[in-house]
Parts: C-alpha cells; sequence; structure tokens
C-alpha cells in the first residue's frame, strides 16, 4: 500500500465540509414534521372553524357516527359526508332555520359560539366549514356492507373533540387489506387515473409524490439520482404512475436534461466519467455515446485513421518497451475498463495485443496469470471473443477445449 | 424485414382481430415532441495539439410519439396498450465515423416500445407482448417477446419471458447495454424468469435470471436485490447482488442503508463492489482487469429552501504491484486508494435560487477538483428563466498530464404554453472556458398533448 501526500486543496476542503455539517447538524436542526398526516393533495386543505366534540357526541350523548353522517352507508363516493347543520344539528340544538342577521333579528354571540369558532361574519356556512372533495375513488358503502366500522380507517376520532386532518385514512392504512390477495392492490382502484391508465399525479393545489413511507421512494430533490435501488426491485410498481417513456427521456435520452448536467458540463463531465463510469452508464451507451463526439473533437485516438490525434495521455502511456512504468495504461485498465472503452474500439486493444495472425503491432499477452487454467471453460461458451486475436489453430494450441 | 420483427407484431395483430371487446369508452393519451439542436462546438485543438481549432458544427432533429390506450376491455381485467417511437435525423456526419463504427446509424428510427399490457386477467394474470423494456436488479434490456407474470396466494409473483433481443434486431436500440463491442449481426434470443416477493409489508424482493444467446451465451446472469424497511418510516435497507455465470464471477454487489430521521435529514451508507465486465462476445473482459470497491457516505439536510449536501467516498482498486517479480501463475496485486468530498449548499426559492459546491478527488488515480457555483432565475410567470454557472476543474497525475479549466457557462431558456395541448420550449446555452473558445447549443422543444384529462 502506498500513501501519498494530501494536497493542501484536500484539507482545506475537508475542514470546509466538516465545518458546514457541523453548523447544519447544530444550528440548523429543524423541528420534525408531522408525519402522521396524510397527504395534502388528496385531502386539500380544509377549514372548520367550529367547536365540536366527536368524544361527547359518541361518548355521553350515545350517538352513533351514522347519526350525523347519514350518507356514509348509502353514498358511493369519498365527499359529501360533512352534514349541514340544518339537517343533523338540528334534530339536537335549537337552530333557527334562517341565519339570525338574514331574519333581520339580533345575533347573539354566545349562542353562534357554542358551535362556530372564531369571528363570525354572517356570509353563510362557507365561510366556517369548507371541505374540498378527496382527490380519490372510494365508496364508503362497499367498505361498510363488507363490515369495516368507521375507526377502522378514521381511528381515534371517537375520543377527540374537533377531527383533524390525523384523523384522515393513511394509505398505509388502506394497504392493510388491499394488498392484492383479500382486495385489489391496483393503484387507480383508489387514486383517480390519467387517459393513459397511470395515477393522476398533477392537481391544481400541486404535484402527488411519493412520502417515501411504501417503499423508501420520497421524491426529494436528488431522488433522480437514487432512485435505483427502488425501481430494480420494483419496475411495476414506479409504472403506476410513470409511462416507460418517462424513464426513456433520460436512460436513452438525447437531449441533456438540465437538472442532471447544468451548463458547462462538458468541462466537468471527465471528472463524472472517471469516478463514476456506472452512473453515465445508467443513461449513456459507452461507444455509440462518446465515441462520436470524443472522435469527433479528436479526443479518441482510434488508430491511423485518426486525422488529429490530440495528446491526451502522457508519453509512453502504451509504449513498445516492456515494464509497466511505460505502459501506465496497464495500470488504468486494470482499474475499469470502462474507462478505456469510452474512447477505444476493440481494434485499438488488438493491434498491440492481438495473438499471432491478428495483431499488427506484435504481440503482448494481456490476460491475467493463470488465465491458461480457466480459458476452456470461456471458450466453450462462447469463443467469439477468443477469434478477433487468436486464429482458430493458436487458440486449439494455446486454450484446447474441454469436455462438457 | 425480418423474422424477429415479424412474430411479435403477427401476434399483436391476430390478438386484436380475434377478440372483440363489449363497445364502451376507451381512454387515450397521444403525447408527441419534436425537437431541434443546433450545436457549435470549438474543440480543443490549440489547447492539446497546437493546432488550430476547429468549429464542431452538429445538427439534429428528434421527434418522439408516445401513444397509450388505456381500459380496452371495459371490464374489471385491463388491457392497455403502450407504444413509444423516436426519429432521429443527425446532420454533417463524416465519413470517418462510419468506417470507424459502422453501426452508428445517423438516420436513426427506434421502436423503443410497444406492447399490449394486460393486468389482473383472472385475478391474478399478468402479461406484455411486443417490444418491451425490463429493469431490474440485471439492468435494463430491451426485446421483443411475450412476459407472463402469476401471483400467487403467498405473496410471491412469478415472472418468466422470452423473446429476441432489440439489440440486434430491427429499429432496436441499445439502451443501457454497453458491451463495448459492435453488432455481429446475428439474431439474439433471449429469455428469463424471476420471482418477486410482495406479500410483507415494508419488505420487496426480486430475484432474476437472464440469458441471451446467438449460437453462443452472449450474455448470462442471475442477481437478487431486496429492499426493506428496517424501522418504521426511518430506517431503510437495500441490497442487491449479480452473478455473472459466463466468467463465474461477481459482477456487481451493492448494499447500503438510508436513514430519515424527520424530512429534513436523510442519511445514506453504502459500499458497493463491481468488476466491469461486459458481454462474453467482448475481448475486453478477458483482459487482466481487477474489481474495485468502494464506501460512500452521504448527508443531506434541507428544510424549505435550503439544502446542504456532503459526501464522501473511499475507493480501493488492485493492481499489478510493479515491485514485485511476475510468477508465471500468480500475479502480484496492491491495494491502492481514492478519497473523494463532496459539498454542496443552495438556496431554492419557488422563482430563483443558487447553489455552490465542490468536489475533489485524490489518490492513486490522480488528484481532481470541482468548484461549481450556479444560479437561477424565473420571472414573467415561469415563461423565461436565467440559469448560470460558473466552474473550474483541475486534475492532476504523477508524472502525467496536467489540467486547469475554469468556465463559465450561461443558460437561456423560455418555456411557452398557450393552451393545455401545446408547451414550447427553446433552451439556449452558452458555454466559455479557457480550453475552447466557445460552445453553443441551442434546443428547440415543441410538444403536443391530446386525449382526455391531459
Amino acid at each position: 500500500m502506498k500513501f501519498r501526500t494530501m494536497p493542501r486543496w484536500v484539507i482545506l476542503a475537508c475542514a470546509g465540509a466538516t465545518s458546514l455539517a457541523a453548523a447544519a447538524a447544530l444550528g440548523w436542526r429543524g423541528l420534525p414534521e408531522n408525519r402522521n398526516s396524510p397527504s395534502e393533495i388528496i385531502f386539500p386543505p380544509r377549514s372548520a372553524a367550529l367547536n365540536f366534540s366527536h368524544r361527547i357526541h359518541l361518548g355521553k350523548a350515545g350517538m352513533k357516527c351514522q347519526d350525523c353522517h347519514a350518507a356514509a352507508s348509502s353514498t358511493r363516493s369519498s365527499d359529501n359526508l360533512i352534514p349541514r347543520a340544518a339537517q343533523a344539528c338540528a334534530k339536537c340544538h335549537a337552530i333557527p332555520a334562517e341565519h339570525p342577521r338574514a331574519a333581520g333579528g339580533a345575533v347573539n354571540p354566545r349562542e353562534c359560539r357554542l358551535c362556530h369558532a372564531g369571528e363570525i361574519t354572517g356570509a353563510g356556512p362557507a365561510d366556517t366549514v369548507f371541505f374540498p372533495p378527496p382527490h380519490l375513488h372510494f365508496s364508503h358503502k362497499l367498505h361498510l356492507d363488507k363490515g369495516m366500522n368507521c375507526s377502522q380507517c378514521h381511528a381515534g376520532v371517537e375520543s377527540t373533540h374537533l377531527a383533524t386532518r390525523a384523523h384522515l385514512p393513511k394509505m398505509t392504512s388502506c394497504l392493510a387489506c388491499h394488498d392484492g390477495q383479500a382486495a385489489t392492490q391496483r393503484c387507480t382502484a383508489c387514486h383517480l387515473a390519467t387517459p393513459a391508465g397511470k395515477v393522476k399525479t398533477s392537481y391544481p393545489n400541486g404535484q402527488l409524490l411519493p412520502s417515501g413511507v411504501l417503499r423508501g421512494d420520497a421524491h426529494a430533490p436528488g431522488f433522480e439520482r437514487s432512485h435505483g435501488p427502488v425501481a430494480k426491485t420494483g419496475e411495476a410498481y414506479c409504472q403506476n404512475c410513470h409511462q416507460p417513456n418517462d424513464c426513456l427521456k433520460c436512460h436513452a435520452g438525447m437531449m441533456k436534461p438540465q437538472g442532471i448536467h447544468p451548463a458547462d458540463y462538458i468541462s466537468q463531465h471527465a471528472v463524472e466519467a472517471r469516478k463514476n463510469a456506472m452512473d453515465c452508464q445508467a443513461c449513456h451507451r459507452q461507444q455509440g455515446f462518446c465515441i462520436t463526439c470524443h472522435q469527433r473533437t479528436g479526443v479518441a485516438a482510434l488508430g491511423e485513421l485518426t486525422p488529429r490525434a490530440l495528446k491526451i495521455h502522457p508519453s509512453d502511456w502504451a509504449s513498445s518497451s516492456p515494464g509497466l512504468e511505460k505502459n501506465a495504461h496497464v495500470l488504468e485498465a486494470q482499474r475499469n475498463m470502462n474507462t478505456c472503452v469510452s474512447c477505444h474500439a476493440e481494434k485499438d486493444c488488438i493491434a498491440c495485443h492481438g495473438g499471432k495472425g491478428r495483431g499488427s503491432r506484435g504481440f503482448v499477452n494481456p490476460h491475467p496469470a493463470g488465465f491458461d487454467r480457466n480459458c476452456g471453460f470461456m471458450r466453450n461458451r462462447n469463443q467469439t471473443a477468443c477469434l478477433k486475436c487468436h486464429t482458430r489453430p493458436d487458440l486449439d494450441r494455446l486454450c484446447p477445449p474441454v469436455g462438457p | 424485414m425480418t423474422i424477429r420483427f415479424r412474430a411479435p407484431l403477427l401476434l399483436i395483430a391476430a390478438m386484436l382481430a380475434g377478440w372483440p371487446p363489449p363497445a364502451h369508452a376507451t381512454r387515450y393519451y397521444l403525447h408527441t415532441e419534436t425537437t431541434g439542436i443546433i450545436d457549435q462546438i470549438a474543440t480543443a485543438g490549440a489547447a492539446f495539439s497546437g493546432d488550430a481549432a476547429d468549429v464542431l458544427s452538429r445538427r439534429r432533429a428528434i421527434q418522439t410519439v408516445n401513444l397509450a390506450v388505456d381500459d380496452m376491455t371495459g371490464r374489471d381485467f385491463s388491457l392497455r396498450l403502450e407504444s413509444g417511437f423516436r426519429y432521429a435525423a443527425e446532420f454533417g456526419v463524416i465519413s470517418l465515423e462510419r468506417a470507424l463504427l459502422p453501426e452508428l446509424q445517423h438516420n436513426e428510427f427506434d421502436l423503443m416500445f410497444l406492447h399490449l399490457k394486460g393486468e389482473e386477467w383472472f385475478g391474478f394474470l399478468g402479461w406484455t407482448l411486443g417490444r418491451q423494456i425490463r429493469t431490474d436488479v440485471l439492468g435494463f434490456h430491451v426485446f421483443d417477446g411475450l412476459t407472463v407474470s402469476g401471483r400467487s396466494a403467498m405473496g410471491f409473483e412469478l415472472e418468466a419471458w422470452s423473446g429476441f433481443a432489440a439489440k440486434t434486431g430491427r429499429f432496436g436500440f441499445g439502451l443501457g447495454e454497453p458491451d463495448g463491442v459492435q453488432s455481429n449481426g446475428r439474431v439474439q434470443v433471449t429469455s428469463g424468469a424471476a420471482i418477486n416477493y410482495l406479500g410483507g409489508k415494508g419488505i420487496q424482493v426480486r430475484s432474476g435470471w437472464r440469458r441471451v444467446f446467438d449460437g453462443s451465451i452472449v450474455e448470462e446472469r442471475g442477481g437478487a436485490g431486496v429492499n426493506l424497511e428496517a424501522a418504521p418510516e426511518t430506517l431503510r435497507v437495500y441490497a442487491d447482488a449479480v452473478w455473472n455465470f459466463s466468467y463465474r464471477l461477481m459482477d456487481r454487489l451493492l448494499a447500503g442503508a438510508r436513514w430519515t430521521p424527520d424530512r429534513q435529514w436523510a442519511a445514506t451508507g453504502e459500499v458497493f463492489h463491481h468488476y466491469p465486465l461486459f458481454s462474453a462476445d467482448s475481448i475486453f473482459a478477458y483482459f487482466n482487469t481487477q474489481p474495485y470497491d468502494e464506501a460512500r457516505a452521504r448527508l443531506a439536510w434541507s428544510r424549505g429552501d435550503w439544502h446542504v449536501r456532503g459526501g464522501y467516498a473511499l475507493r480501493r482498486f488492485q493492481q499489478r504491484d510493479i515491485n514485485e517479480p511476475d510468477l508465471p501463475d500468480q500475479d502480484s496485486f496492491s491495494n491502492e486508494w481514492d478519497h473523494g468530498l463532496l459539498g454542496e449548499v443552495g438556496w431554492r426559492p419557488e422563482h430563483w435560487g443558487g447553489s455552490v459546491g465542490g468536489s475533489g478527488r485524490t489518490g492513486s488515480g490522480g488528484h481532481q477538483r470541482l468548484f461549481t457555483a450556479e444560479g437561477y432565475y424565473w420571472f414573467m410567470d415561469d415563461w423565461f428563466g436565467l440559469e448560470g454557472g460558473v466552474n473550474h476543474y483541475g486534475s492532476s497525475r504523477d508524472g502525467g498530464l496536467s489540467r486547469a479549466i475554469s468556465g463559465l457557462g450561461v443558460n437561456l431558456a423560455v418555456h411557452y404554453r398557450p393552451d393545455g395541448w401545446v408547451r414550447f420550449k427553446v433552451l439556449g446555452e452558452q458555454d466559455f472556458n479557457n480550453l475552447t473558445r466557445f460552445r453553443t447549443r441551442v434546443f428547440l422543444v415543441a410538444e403536443l398533448f391530446f386525449g382526455e384529462g391531459r
């Protein structure tokens, strides 16, 4: 193992990054956000400036959910379950049929505030209670008919006063039954669908994105670079929202995605390519993509056909003299052949490494020590590559076929 | 037209002709995108060789069409048609490129995907027929054929497919298949199988096998991946591994964990082992290449419009020890290490923002540094956008060439969407640096959307 002196800029960069991380950890730590609320895209923000206690009504008063939410047992909609005061509350409370101010009578704020919280503007119920419909397909009737209780989805509502977003169902509770066996697991059974049959994700109040609870797939900044583990184990899951073309826009793209590659990326790409060849390959086919530009700009030295081979590699990079000191390309090839392949085609290697009758500049054995012990097995499976460098008689002599 | 292209289309046609669905309204979605790309790139000739720099003029036109038809059965089980086509024309191709890489097509029609897809037939059966893209632990694979999957009562889903590899077929594109070899023109038959486990809460597992055969085995690999919620909503671990049967080697091994204690913090740690292998008909895999290992850690914090990211990577290479004598049966290798570090701070409110970042690498592969600063501003109801950035890149290597490049890049973007069914985009990029005098790129994009609810 060799140790080299670390350059000064690395030490400075380390110190800077450490300071930054420490500052972030110590000084900027924010409060954790509430994870118990369901999506505001599915259930748009609502207002309920009411004084109401589910606990009292369901407990002391001995009422049942359907006494107020009468439509629950018959509706096939996820909406329209909030009781109108005149219908539900007036069964027990003395509520005038018409708003007192509209009727020209005196308003007694104490009476109003029994139920209405905040400032009473008199503009009507919509001013104080606003429940926009959720962006879901859901049949209360179907679920109640199957014997479910209200509290299975609206857990805890019986012990609270005013129900909040926390008492709306989260998708994890739906999936307890919708597991593909007891009930369908198809996303569009509940989520609204696009004409292409995918989950609709674009709504006037924002973009519906995964929270990450199900598969660690929160579409946070940077997810475009870290989605691999999720996609590799659940391609079908991704395709519930994404069309195949969404993947191909990057993975077989022809237009530079600005979010991935910023301005003047062409100056920086060598850094990325040398450290993350695997990442480059996720979108770019090495030979087809790299070599066209490298060759046209003279960066690839492709044999004698290249009109203006530029000096990319240092002297003695691939010397005819023996010894690794004069053949530094050996080390680079051992480290990661992918970087070589981004510029060089097979024929460049064969010129020197080709066996008798194939290589035009002599023969330098590129195989690792002990290769002759395993070559028969590889030849049995596919000898196409062998015959690119060796003639058949040469190959039969060096690596005779082995039995099955 | 070859048999490998004709067979799946005939099957699709037979299916459409012989199967009358009940009368019902079918939904469709059509998206077209027309892109023109203008590149004016000054080569780095002067800086490298002393020659005068050339100006490379590259012009491209790309047309994509995507059509999806959903709900074709009108019943509980679904049937969907999905298709995507792309035509790309490149102008100004020089004959040298054709000589060196004959398979490169500069007027290229790609059939990206065209398949019928059935889901939940008889409650458990799914199938896909036609050109399709398969993505899993074994990477991307494009083929013309049939995939059938069935779900068992215990949460397992079995999947099997067979067909003709699109890479060597008609209108094929070599998506993510960087084998470094040119096509030999032979028909490649591909087949594979996979098993998914979908029954557990918070765990996904996929194990698959794939073989590509053209008279000899071109590729045969098997692998498995797991994505597991180790602690509810906070800790997730994942791993995947691929075994290459042709070389009897571990092609790839990745294991990682991601910790998200809240919505602001995310910490990721990964170890990665990779053996750069190619398909079995490539000579590159028979060279004395060695695997490399990497351990990397990332920490990200975001709150509101702010984000901070940092990371460290340690990579171990194995390379021939030049101080050791050659042995007949065994090479002597030494461990060589690279260290990498990156950091970024960004602020991204709704219409404008920016970030500053830097990364560096040092070790046996030489020393590299990269500093970037960028900012953007969108105005006029986000119709116009301006993005700019400066960067500095430097590299040096013991006994090798050193480079230092400082550059400035400016992007100008104009988006115009007069109606829901049409969108125009113009993106311009102008780069300057001390290596090349200028680079100019212009992208002109027109998109059309048809279908209800676009």
